[in-house]
């Protein structure tokens, strides 16, 4: 064992664990959220990421998050191409194709929707655990 | 045009630009590199993150980064089965295999070697630039 062991993680799917805004059975019809770093998984860690593979069998997807806010900012990365997604920012909705990337400065409110495609969505907070990065009174 | 058109950013193949620390040959024998967010690309991110997709053609994977440091964290997100990779963690070097996260806290030496398979590494590092 090295001091630095504990610096690489495998990682494991969040299966029925709950996500606050998200429907997690929704989730799972869309496919397996995975967590790839968190608190939990390295302590001192202070990013908070998680990769959903997405297969849509039925477009359009279904809708699985309540519009929220973070404290801090995130970013959604579709690293690959063929899916379409809806990304409510603010008051907008834009529709987009992968390979994309939105960033979401901290306190704007947001959600997601896959439209179509299979591939997968890599979500990062820039913080330690998920909840604790939300904002309970962002405005639009 | 909306208020927020400029969080949506589109990646773009990173090419022949430094990257400090970095052979940009030895990156691109393994596969284009991308940047998918900075604050270039997205006025006021704090978050800098690359694409490098990855295929180990030969028996010896080239080395392309020397031991280097941030003053902030990074973490080499490996998302997919099918890299085996070689990571220095200060004075230490480990073997793992993908998927896997390696996580970098601020300060601590650290160098990357992909030595065989293909997929992608999602390269995070916490502020909005590199370098």
């Amino acid at each position: 064992m090295g001091t630095y062991d504990k610096y690489i993680v495998k990682p494991f799917d969040w299966a029925e664990r709950p996500l606050i805004h998200h429907d997690r059975e929704v989730m799972n019809g869309l496919g397996p959220l995975m967590a790839f770093l968190n608190t939990d998984m390295v302590a001192d860690a202070d990013l908070n990421i998680f990769i959903h593979h997405i297969d849509v069998k039925n477009p359009p997807g279904p809708d699985y998050v309540e519009i929220h806010a973070h404290e801090v900012s995130q970013a959604y990365v579709f690293p690959l191409p063929g899916i379409t997604f809806e990304v409510t920012l603010g008051d907008e909705v834009h529709r987009v194709e992968s390979p994309a990337t939105v960033f979401i400065p901290p306190r704007l409110r947001h959600t997601v929707k896959i439209i179509e495609g299979s591939g997968i969505e890599v979500s990062i907070v820039r913080n330690e655990k998920y909840e604790q990065s939300l904002a309970e009174d962002a405005e639009a | 045009m909306g208020k927020y058109d400029g969080l949506i950013a589109k990646p773009f193949d990173w090419a022949d630009r430094d990257l400090v620390f970095h052979s940009s040959s030895g990156l691109g024998d393994l596969g284009p590199l991308v940047a998918f967010l900075n604050r270039e690309m997205v006025d006021g991110a704090d978050l800098n993150i690359f694409v490098h997709h990855i295929e180990v053609k030969g028996d010896e994977a080239p080395d392309y980064v020397d031991v280097h440091t941030h003053d902030c964290s990074q973490a080499y997100v490996f998302p997919e089965a099918g890299l085996r990779f070689e990571v220095i963690l200060g004075e230490e070097t480990h073997v793992a295999e993908s998927p896997a996260t390696v996580f970098i806290p601020p300060g601590l030496r650290h160098n990357l070697k992909i030595l065989s398979g293909k997929g992608i590494e999602v390269c995070i590092l916490r502020k909005g630039y590199y370098g």
